[in-house]
């Protein structure tokens, strides 16, 4: 079983340069953020190769003008890896990994509704946890958000 | 055999066969389901929002309230992972606390579970003797922590309250009793043939399909899989325990059952091991108020399998970014599956299967209350 140290170390000879920020804080943990356009292979690479075949979840966040979608990968449900990406906040739009790990449409579109990055390619973007009739371009995860403000959208919605 | 067109049915928020609100819309031909879509998130509360508008003192409350059932997971997975980022060493002592409350937990938490799928298959005799026998665990609560429900045992830096010998002779001999009842769950949901026949081949997960679509937790185990966070990436002192993973082949809900009925046993003799090897010294350390900034995931094995949090903090008292996954969300796709080509007669006993707590997987929808002062519900 790869340990997080070697997790970071075949990340980096994989993908050279476009490895942004690698580190293994704890045996079982690996925390690697990657250039967006060495995404799609650096996923490839941890789920196909390295067999980091389990996605625990997506978490989205901010991360100052940008954007961020980390991916928490688990091998053999010991080692967890946190693979990162970070897009403008502008074009903030990611591919939809289905394809290679079928469960994760479900994180994706919660990452979608609360954060605002969009997910190419998903099959059903309509709404999973936010209520019917959310107004679109509302996502109560994101820092400009309050929580008064996120009440009055409910209570707006309540109304009619 | 087919209809010339199927029907769509509803199925929920509001039913009789689910105990909490969600909706399952189901595409059926005749009487064989042959589609089905989920729509969560009718009890989401905005607990990660509320996590960053709080301090992390603050938090472990919050992170108290995500599920009624599997409190202590989740305080263990935040208090973990706050602990992690203030770089503070928890007591042995409290670690071996926080497991046998953990494991305490995972006993109310499947006999309640063996009682609703017990329900389910029209047997409610079990489901009588499985709810009465769980009192006894939700007294020891009760007595060790002043709660039935929610408990406040874990706290930034340690546990709240200690367990004294008498209160570990009072869980030896509770557990005495509770040992024989789980054997007797054991042997009834081996034996009783109307049980069998209801829950045999129904709700088929494939080991394959349960490894494919992520599974967690007794449904994972239940498909032959290996899988517990207590054994893969061990927490506390789990690494100290001498304690079987159970699994079963039978890949339905039978072997959903005899998993969660086995792990019983296994719970009770891992607690015996830690009160018997429970390690002398201090149960609380001094937390600080902020946090430097940094990262982490962490995580547990809550009753119903992988729960995970991921912390981010930025140097100031409150975290920059709070993710909550519980063990639901994730085998959502797992029963998805499992629902496709049954029975519609089945999809009560199949959705109980995977011990459903929406309150749990739900997390984030603000409710109103209150008017204009906007409290929480």
């Amino acid at each position: 079983m790869i340990d997080g140290a070697g997790t970071v170390k075949h990340m980096q000879e994989r993908l050279g340069a476009e490895v942004l920020d690698a580190r293994a804080p704890k045996p079982r943990r690996a925390f690697v953020r990657v250039s967006r356009g060495a995404f799609g292979e650096a996923i490839r690479h941890a789920v196909l190769d390295l067999e980091f075949s389990h996605l625990i979840a997506i978490t989205a966040a901010e991360a100052g003008e940008e954007m961020e979608a980390m991916y928490h990968l688990a091998c053999m449900g010991a080692t967890v890896l946190t693979l990162s990406v970070r897009v403008p906040k502008g074009d903030a739009v990611l591919p939809d990994i289905s394809e290679i790990m079928p469960n994760a449409a479900i994180y994706e579109r919660e990452a979608e509704e609360m954060t605002g990055i969009r997910f190419e390619g998903l099959k059903d973007d309509s709404n999973l946890v936010l209520p019917k009739g959310w107004p679109s371009g509302v996502h109560p995860l994101r820092k400009d958000q309050t929580y008064e403000g996120l009440i009055k959208v409910r209570l707006d919605l309540e109304k009619g | 055999m087919g209809y010339a067109s199927t029907i769509k049915v509803p199925f929920g928020p509001q039913h009789p066969a689910l105990k909490e609100p969600e909706h399952f819309l189901f595409e059926v031909d005749g009487d064989t389901v042959v589609g089905v879509t989920p729509r969560i998130g009718y009890v989401h509360r905005g607990i990660e929002k509320a996590l960053e508008l709080s301090t992390y003192g603050h938090g472990i409350y919050l992170a108290e309230r995500v599920c009624g059932i599997c409190t202590i997971a989740h305080t263990c997975c935040y208090a973990q992972a706050i602990e992690e980022l203030m770089g503070i060493d928890v007591p042995p002592r409290a670690n071996y606390i926080r497991m046998i409350m953990s494991e305490l937990e995972r006993l109310h938490s499947h006999s309640l579970w063996v009682g609703l799928v017990a329900h389910e298959a029209g047997f409610d005799t079990l489901f009588m003797y499985a709810w009465r026998d769980r009192e006894a665990i939700l007294n020891l609560f009760q007595e060790l922590t002043g709660g039935r429900v929610l408990h406040a045992i874990n706290t930034l830096g340690g546990v709240r309250r200690d367990i004294s010998s008498e209160m570990a002779d009072r869980i030896r001999r509770t557990l005495e009793h509770f040992e024989g009842r789980a054997r007797e769950y054991l042997r009834i949901v081996r034996t009783e043939p109307t049980f069998l026949r209801r829950t045999r081949d129904v709700g088929v997960l494939k080991p394959a399909d349960a490894a494919r679509l992520n599974a967690v937790g007794p449904t994972l185990r239940a498909s032959g899989i290996k899988g517990d966070v207590r054994r893969d990436d061990p927490y506390a002192a789990y690494d100290e325990m001498p304690f079987n993973v159970i699994t079963s082949d039978s890949c339905d809900v039978f072997g959903r059952t005899e998993v969660r009925a086995e792990e019983m046993v296994e719970s009770i003799g891992i607690i015996r091991h830690a009160l018997e090897h429970l390690p002398e010294g201090v149960f609380r350390v001094r937390a600080p108020r902020n946090v430097p900034a940094g990262e982490c995931v962490s995580r547990v094995e809550a009753p119903r399998g992988e729960d995970m949090h991921y912390a981010r903090s930025n140097g100031t008292a409150k975290p920059d970014r709070y993710k909550i996954r519980a063990p639901t969300l994730a085998n959502i796709p797992a029963l998805c599956k499992m629902l496709v080509g049954i029975h519609v007669a089945d999809i009560p006993i199949i959705l109980a299967g995977i011990d459903p707590c929406f309150s749990c997987m739900d997390r984030m929808v603000f409710i109103r209350s209150g008017g204009a002062t906007g409290r929480a519900r």
